[in-house]
């Protein structure tokens, strides 16, 4: 059977011990060991690239006439691209 | 760690098959398939929270003094995995092959009376494979469900 006093015991030591500081860098540990997963081999360095590079904000593009060759055909676009 | 790793980094089980079932067609949609193995464990050390009443409210006391204490002194609350962890390397449970826990599911796929959640759906998370007397294949499904 589990000595769960024992382990209460235990508990209360570790628990006394811990203050406001222990216990928030503990949490930022904790934080960089699931970053540290994620990336796998990768760093953070390269995480907040990967975030920055992905981060896209649409934006609205203007509207564009095209009039081509033919002055009977002329057409617009909102989407600005042309190849 | 997945999210629904309740217990920390370890071997997940359903006790019931009915369960294997729901969680695969939820969870394997991806792959269209999935494979439910069925396993002889030794459950004599294990602390059982399910249907042992000592055990589960002595249990219950240690986590929730735990999560207590780190709310007070640090001002947040811990996450899932942080509250594991930090039992994990202050040793708490050290000797405990696994622990047998449920939650409540409140899905009407579980039951059969609508809005009567009467099934606990139990899980046994094994820290010490030693306990794992045997891994077998039982059956191969396709996925079906739809989630929505």
């Amino acid at each position: 059977m589990f000595d769960f006093d024992e382990a209460e015991r235990k508990l209360d030591a570790v628990l006394a011990e811990e203050t406001k500081e222990s216990i928030l860098e503990f949490y930022a540990k904790e934080r960089l060991k699931e970053t540290q997963s994620l990336l796998g081999d990768g760093s953070i360095e390269e995480l907040e690239m990967i975030v920055e590079t992905v981060t896209v904000t649409p934006t609205k593009r203007p509207k564009i006439d095209y009039k081509s060759n033919d002055d009977d055909f002329t057409y617009s676009s909102n989407y600005g691209m042309v190849a | 760690m997945n999210q629904s790793a309740w217990l920390g980094d370890a071997y997940y089980f359903w006790e019931n098959e009915e369960d294997a079932h729901l969680w695969a067609k939820k969870s394997k949609v991806k792959t269209g398939s999935y494979e439910i193995y069925i396993s002889d464990i030794d459950l004599e050390n294990i602390l059982d929270t399910v249907f042992d009443r000592e055990t589960y409210y002595k249990w219950l006391k240690l986590i929730e003094k735990a999560t207590k204490s780190l709310t007070i002194k640090s001002g947040r609350k811990p996450s899932l995995k942080e509250i594991n962890n930090y039992l994990k390397i202050n040793h708490i449970f050290d000797g405990v092959p696994g622990i047998l826990f449920q939650d409540i599911p409140v899905n009407s796929d579980y039951v059969l009376v609508e809005g009567f959640y009467y099934k606990k759906r139990i899980q046994l998370a094994v820290y010490d494979t030693s306990i794992i007397r045997s891994f077998e294949f039982y059956t191969e499904e396709r996925c079906s469900y739809v989630r929505f």
